[in-house]
């Protein structure tokens, strides 16, 4: 594995170097003990997902076959978590495709199931990418939702967590029309992510939600 | 015999070069054989352990020195024969000597990181450098009990003694985390702040006096029209118009608020300058460093409400991609009301600094201004020590004589030694309620994101480890920290400490908008572009073209089919796509890691690997940029250099 990971991140990367790697990886999936054999599959995946050196063609449809037979081997595991990820994203990434956000969400959400993402390694992640796709898809209902479940699993990255609050809580305010769930990640920003550069504005924000409350007749903060 | 043949220049030019050689050699041979090489434990017994820095403001090298010598003197380390010394290397060299010096592994034990070193950038900082995320998990021993000072807040005290190290940091340690390798790396010793502008308040006086003089005319002079009377060609609003607010403001000893304001006294220091008969009076001590200071403060508030529509990646924030495709689909234009007024606004502000300003360096303007020869200059804390020092002179302490030669001047009841003028800062004011442009801002960028300043590495394959890692700990521990930033007159990095009220003005702040919150016109994304594109915007700010040829200039720029705009595509799509190989060298790091190694480093790892797969998928590959350019324009394949 040592020699494969060193094959294929030496820098300037050869097709041989790659070949190499590929080989090491083949032979590690075939006979290795099954952490290592996961590992080297998904490396496989990893080698025809990317371009690793100049002229190096991408393969999707490779790599989406590394993944699929990952998840096939090990379900809802920790590494069958991650290679669903990758396979997913290998939708997102075909960009033939105008409907491969669509489809890697439609893909990913059918692959959860009722399966709880409270109990996987990657549940938190899985939750963001979703909110991502269904942001960008213009899906605002859906999006927060997964942002929301995404925060509630405990954010994987703690430094996007500002950014993630000031999206829910825009698009609660001006799509969803939902100025309770707005105002409490404006809040959230202020609390527990000041240092996000965007404090300020979120208190700007509360106050404007304040004084349209005050003109509706509702209750302010 | 001729002159020429008896002193041949090539022969003197080659016994000059020899002359310089061996006398580089001798100076080699004398500091090895006194102080050992570096990097490296001499052979008197004593372990060196070196520092490199490349601050040579005045006052961090005494301040650093006198904590190293504190530090030497510590039982524990006079007992190993342990001595920390400093290598203090100018900013022009210091990259090329980090470089050389780590490829041949010779590196001082412990380096600063930064000044674009660029060959020890991503995954080289792994190789040559030191991961400290175990050491950063752990309290730091020097904020134990018997290290802090008497009478300390006692929840402060336990939380120092008993938190992990970064948690001790005003920045959490950011400064030191690399997010592509998720890990720390170096340790931040103070906070850089924010730049603000220092005035001459003994010229402001002055000036003020110059402007109530001028108000008390019953037909002001024509530099007071030029502020406060409408443009009379274009017609917009006046500078800062005259009014009862402005008529108070005058009589008031306030320093200005708004930039009409600022710029009323600018003419006035002009005059200042014309009464005196000295041309080298100018009101802002500009130079080729200060224009894009100007610029980056005043982008934010003029152009922060062009986000929500150039933020194609939807993450609150406008990379130069994003600005300049914006602007290929006419989402924002050089004739927008608000981009026009912000480059106006900041030529009138480079009509304040000196004539030919963009050949003066940082150091020109610094010395300017403590000359006296400028009302203000832009720049950072790092340059308190040395601008309130030179301007307001020495402090004297009860009864302390003064040198031999100067005068003692008593400001605030403190008696000053060469005192010169008069040193303040403000903030970079914009225009007020009714001073032109002042309808196309909204508020300050704040800092909240700042993170800390002068970040020191430990050099991977340095013999001394251990103890480079014992003197960073020593340097940021609460006490010597608030000693060693207060001396050198930085802002202290460690939570808890309170700078001095002189650098309070420079702590970052935490209102204002989002520093993401702009058209990312600086810069220009790299590349022959932004070469163009800044000249010519520097020709404009020069008063060398006027703002019809900068946007023709621009625009040829962006067009040109080699460099322009779709190079700037490609540019970008490759740069995503390295920093996902960079990504990606990381993830199987870990991945390594979490299958190779015990229970506890594996756990770290797997934790590790989590967040480098998110930013992998989030990310998508760096799919995004070419997905983008198809949206924008689906007939066009995506450029190929």
């Amino acid at each position: 594995m040592g020699l494969a990971l060193a094959a294929q991140h030496r820098t300037p990367s050869t097709p041989a170097l790659i070949a190499e790697a590929e080989a090491i990886y083949a032979a590690l999936a075939a006979d290795a003990e099954p952490a290592l054999a996961a590992r080297a599959l998904m490396n496989i995946g990893r080698l025809a997902e990317l371009s690793n050196y100049l002229g190096d063609p991408i393969d999707l449809a490779s790599a989406r076959e590394a993944y699929q037979a990952l998840i096939d081997a090990h379900g809802y595991a920790d590494i069958g978590q991650e290679a669903a990820l990758r396979y997913a994203d290998t939708l997102v990434q075909d960009l033939a495709d105008p409907a491969g956000r669509a489809k890697a969400a439609a893909w990913l959400e059918a692959w959860i199931g009722d399966q709880p993402l409270g109990e996987m390694a990657y549940g938190s992640v899985i939750a963001e990418y979703l909110a991502r796709i269904e942001h960008r898809e213009g899906r605002y209902a859906e999006a927060v939702a997964w942002f929301i479940r995404a925060d509630e699993l405990g954010l994987a990255e703690p430094i996007v967590a500002g950014q993630i609050f000031w999206t829910i809580a825009k698009i609660s305010h001006e799509r969803l029309n939902d100025p309770a769930t707005a105002r409490r990640y404006y809040q959230k920003i202020i609390d527990e992510a000041p240092r996000s550069g965007l404090a300020f504005e979120a208190e700007l924000e509360l106050r404007a939600l304040d004084i349209q409350a005050s003109a509706n007749g509702g209750v302010a903060r | 015999m001729k002159l020429s043949s008896i002193f041949n220049m090539n022969v003197a030019g080659i016994v000059l070069l020899g002359g310089a050689y061996l006398i580089s050699v001798a100076a080699v041979t004398q500091r090895s054989a006194t102080q050992g090489s570096l990097g490296e434990a001499v052979g008197s017994g004593v372990r060196v352990v070196q520092i490199m820095h490349w601050q040579l403001e005045p006052g961090f090298r005494e301040s650093l020195q006198a904590v190293i010598d504190e530090y030497n003197a510590q039982p524990h380390v006079v007992e190993a024969g342990v001595e920390v010394r400093q290598l203090d290397v100018t900013e022009r060299v210091y990259s090329q000597m980090l470089n050389v010096h780590a490829i041949s592994g010779t590196a001082p034990d412990i380096c600063q990181r930064g000044r674009s070193v660029r060959l020890l950038r991503g995954t080289k900082v792994a190789q040559f450098f030191e991961p400290l995320g175990d050491v950063a998990e752990e309290p730091n021993p020097y904020n134990a009990e018997a290290y802090l000072p008497e009478g300390m807040d006692p929840d402060l005290a336990e939380a120092m003694a008993s938190l992990p190290w970064r948690e001790t940091f005003v920045d959490g340690m950011q400064a030191g985390w690399d997010q592509s390798l998720q890990q720390y790396y170096a340790v931040p010793t103070t906070f850089w702040g924010e730049v603000k502008l220092y005035y001459n308040a003994s010229l402001f006086d002055e000036a003020k006096d110059v402007v109530r003089e001028a108000f008390s005319q019953s037909e002001p002079p024509a530099w007071v029209r030029r502020v406060c009377e409408a443009d009379p060609v274009t017609g917009e609003p006046p500078l800062a118009p005259r009014n009862a607010e402005l008529e108070a403001w005058v009589s008031s000893d306030d320093p200005p608020d708004t930039l009409g304001r600022m710029l009323l006294l600018c003419e006035a220091v002009w005059e200042i300058g014309r009464r005196r008969g000295d041309t080298e009076l100018t009101p802002i001590a500009g130079s080729s460093y200060s224009d894009s200071i100007f610029a980056r403060r005043y982008l934010v508030p003029f152009t922060a409400g062009y986000t929500s529509s150039l933020d194609f990646d939807l993450n609150t924030e406008v990379n130069p991609i994003e600005t300049w495709a914006g602007y290929d689909h006419g989402l924002w234009s050089f004739e927008d009301p608000a981009v026009r007024a912000y480059f106006e606004c900041l030529r009138e502000i480079c009509e304040q600094f000196p004539a030919g300003f963009l050949g003066l360096d940082r150091e020109q303007a610094r010395r300017r201004f403590i000359a006296g020869r400028a009302a203000m200059v832009a720049t950072g804390a790092w340059d308190a020590t040395s601008i309130y020092a030179t301007a307001e002179g020495q402090v004297l302490k009860d009864g302390e004589p003064a040198p031999p030669g100067t005068t003692v001047t008593e400001i605030d009841g403190r008696r000053h030694a060469g005192f010169r003028f008069r040193v303040s800062v403000m903030d970079f004011p914009l225009p007020g309620p009714g001073e032109r442009w002042s309808e196309h801002v909204s508020y300050a960028a704040n800092s909240a994101k700042a993170n800390g300043g002068a970040p020191f590495m430990v050099y991977k394959y340095s013999p001394n480890k251990p103890w480079a890692i014992d003197f960073l700990r020593y340097l940021t521990s609460y006490r010597i920290n608030g000693t060693f930033t207060r001396e050198a007159g930085w802002l202290p990095i460690i939570d808890g400490l309170e700078p001095s009220d002189r650098l309070r003005p420079f702590r970052p702040r935490v209102e204002g908008l989002s520093p993401g919150s702009r058209l990312l016109l600086d810069g220009a994304g790299g590349g022959v572009f932004a070469t163009r594109y800044n000249g010519q915007l520097l020709n404009y700010l020069a008063g060398t073209i006027d703002y019809g040829t900068f946007v023709l200039e621009a625009q040829a720029a962006l067009d040109d089919e080699r460099n322009g705009l779709r190079r700037m595509w490609f540019r970008e799509w490759q740069r995503l796509s390295d920093n996902m190989r960079e990504l990606e060298k990381g993830v199987g790091v870990q991945t390594a890691r979490s299958l190779l190694l015990d229970e506890s480093e594996a756990a770290d790892a797997q934790a590790k690997l989590i967040r480098g797969i998110r930013r992998s998928v989030v990310e998508h590959n760096a799919t995004p940029v070419r997905r983008l350019w198809s949206e924008l324009q689906p007939n066009e394949p995506f450029p190929d250099y």
